[in-house]
């Protein structure tokens, strides 16, 4: 009997190690160094088998408000994960007032802490989880991922948004992950306009720090695009690239369509072709100048160095420029809210002004580029 | 693709059968779990312990304050002045890259745990920032920095209101509630906002003609319930411990 058992136990035996390495075939979670409510997960489709998959780390930061420290994305189930993020933050609101002052530095100018973020903010109706007492993560739909005809796809996306408390505006700051492997980046400036010149229009301009580590840190490099029509005959048009070979800003034309795009000297994705993500500017309206020389551009690309966190000193960091290509880079890129203010905002009372502005938007995103081999949650 | 054939003879084949499912169902288990790697044994060791980008706990913030008063350039630079301290925030540094990878397809790294420690130095008006090491209990870099850089804090606004009390104008302005006000709710753990707050912006000044160019200003916002109040235009100046009275918009 005991003969009779052992070819059946090695039939088992194999039937195991198959399981044990169809398993191990979906490749190992990266290691993240955060826990708990500031580790987050995600895969999409939120039901079903997965297809795409966010992993990150998240901070509250009383004078940073809410930082995202570091990112990875999974394109399909069986493919590694890519970094995306080391840091990525909001590195400073500037607000000029029209008449030429007050001249204010909303987040570099005081240790603003964060406010409360609860049910009412975050329900859970709209896929909303408080993690802990500042920071509301939304899993919901997006609306259409694709339609063709009657064929149609809708998609889902993870926010993070959390709010600083900046005396008498709330700036809320969301960190959209979607499904396709989109980043988005917005602020939000919102309630009560400066009640000593409550009509008087000013910008609130944040400018965004992303350490972006495409593949890792080194090895990375951005290369400026540009649109351009009538070229070479008047009815055709060009994009092209340059390389942007050392420290420096770029500003962005809307009838250039300029972008930074960040290579990796070796991502490719399944098809052999380079892999980049390019960062878009989405502003409302325009973006501001002013008489600060930080405000002159709306890109500016750095090499990665801890200390450089403040960008009012962007001009200093790129005085003495060091080179940016198959380096450890990072971009900013500033956005401009033009407050104009009207009724809607509030109004003058016996007891003052009394009134909240509507949450204005402005931001960015990150397009990846052949990061997929094909039409990503395509049947 | 495995493919098993077994000849098992009619007598006690359905044990066989039992026995080979048994063996498949423990087998399974057992064999997926992998084998524990360094890296898992030192997971294991550190489990317990804040990862390197958890949020600082109070105590570590404490101990980020007391290592970098502890290291000499702090302690040169800041001397023996009036000091504030302003913030401790978490700091990461990148690893070598080839440990980076590492965390990619699921290794720990070790990356330490770090801290940014800034102070504020009011003789002579600048900042020191430390970054600490919290795991070898050293400050690894330190440095200077210039006033506009240091952040202003709960305690400027609560010794600019101070300074605001001792204007007759200021109380004038205020009227009889001048007394209720209370500062917040920029304190960070403020449950609630007093009913009568005392808020601030910092002012900055690009004009060498202001009295603010250089010098550490707050504009006052005073709120009663949910309204703000329009006026007085209070701004403080802290390095000249004075108090201005901004007439313009009223």
């Amino acid at each position: 009997m005991k003969r009779q058992l052992w070819p059946l136990a090695v039939c088992a035996f194999g039937y195991a190690l198959v399981l044990a390495n169809s398993a191990s075939a979906q490749p190992a979670l990266p290691w993240m160094p955060c826990s708990g409510i500031n580790l987050v997960d995600q895969a999409f489709p939120t039901s079903g088998p997965e297809q795409t998959h966010w992993r990150l780390c998240w901070e509250a930061m009383p004078k940073n408000g809410l930082v995202i420290h570091w990112a990875f994305f999974r394109p399909s189930p069986t493919a590694r994960w890519i970094w995306i993020f080391w840091d990525a933050r909001v590195s400073d609101i500037f607000v000029p007032y029209h008449s030429g002052s007050p001249r204010y530095y909303d987040m570099s100018g005081f240790t603003f802490p964060m406010t409360a973020v609860g049910l009412a903010d975050c329900p859970a109706s709209v896929g909303g989880t408080p993690l802990g007492p500042n920071v509301c993560k939304e899993v919901r739909d997006r609306g259409l991922l694709w339609k063709d005809d009657a064929k149609v796809r809708r998609g889902q996306e993870l926010v993070l948004w959390g709010a600083l408390d900046a005396a008498n505006y709330n700036y809320v700051m969301e960190w959209t992950f979607r499904d396709d492997g989109m980043i988005l980046g917005r602020v939000g400036a919102t309630a009560v306009n400066l009640p000593t010149v409550p009509f008087e229009t000013h910008m609130h301009n944040p400018i965004w720090r992303l350490d972006i580590d495409l593949n890792g840190f080194p090895g990375d490099s951005v290369e400026f695009g540009t649109h351009t029509e009538g070229v070479p005959t008047p009815l055709a048009a060009t994009d092209s690239e340059s390389s942007i070979a050392t420290e420096g800003p770029r500003d962005w034309d809307p009838h250039s369509f300029n972008e930074l795009h960040i290579h990796d000297a070796t991502l490719q994705n399944g098809k052999g072709d380079p892999t980049s993500l390019h960062l878009i500017a989405l502003p409302t309206g325009g973006l501001s100048r002013h008489d600060e020389a930080f405000t002159k551009h709306d890109f500016w690309v750095t090499r990665y160095n801890p200390s450089e966190m403040w960008a009012s000193n962007l001009p200093t960091y790129v005085g003495t420029p060091d080179p940016v290509s198959n380096a450890d880079i990072v971009v900013w890129y500033k956005g401009s809210i033009h407050h104009h203010p009207r009724d809607e905002d509030g109004e003058v009372t016996g007891h003052g002004f009394l009134g909240e502005a509507l949450v204005m938007w402005t931001g960015w995103m990150i397009k990846p580029h052949n990061l997929f081999d094909r039409t990503p949650f395509y049947p | 693709m495995v493919r098993c054939s077994v000849k098992v003879g009619l007598v006690g084949s359905g044990m066989h059968f039992m026995v080979a499912l048994f063996s498949f169902i423990f087998a399974t288990p057992v064999l997926a779990q992998p084998t524990p790697t360094p890296s898992a044994r030192r997971e294991a060791a550190a489990a317990g312990r804040p990862l390197p980008l958890d949020p600082l706990s109070p105590e570590e913030q404490r101990a980020a304050e007391q290592i970098a008063l502890a290291d000499p350039r702090v302690r040169e630079l800041l001397g023996t002045a009036k000091r504030q301290l302003v913030s401790v925030d978490l700091f990461a540094r990148k690893p070598p890259e080839e440990q980076l990878q590492g965390a990619a397809v699921g290794r720990r790294i070790e990356m330490g745990r770090m801290a940014e420690v800034m102070f504020f130095r009011y003789e002579g008006e600048y900042g020191v920032r430390a970054v600490v090491d919290l795991e070898k209990k050293t400050a690894t870099d330190v440095s200077r920095l210039e006033s506009a850089q240091v952040p202003m804090t709960p305690a400027d606004l609560a010794q600019a209101w101070t300074i605001a009390l001792r204007s007759d104008e200021v109380r004038k302005a205020l009227g009889p509630d001048v007394e209720k006000f209370q500062v917040g709710p920029g304190t960070p753990g403020a449950k609630a906002r007093p009913q009568y707050s005392v808020e601030a912006l910092r002012v900055g000044a690009t004009d060498e003609k202001d009295p603010c160019f250089r010098h550490r200003c707050l504009h006052l916002l005073f709120r009663e319930g949910d309204a703000y109040l329009m006026k007085p235009w209070v701004i403080v100046d802290l390095s000249a411990e004075k108090v201005y009275i901004e007439r313009r918009g009223q």
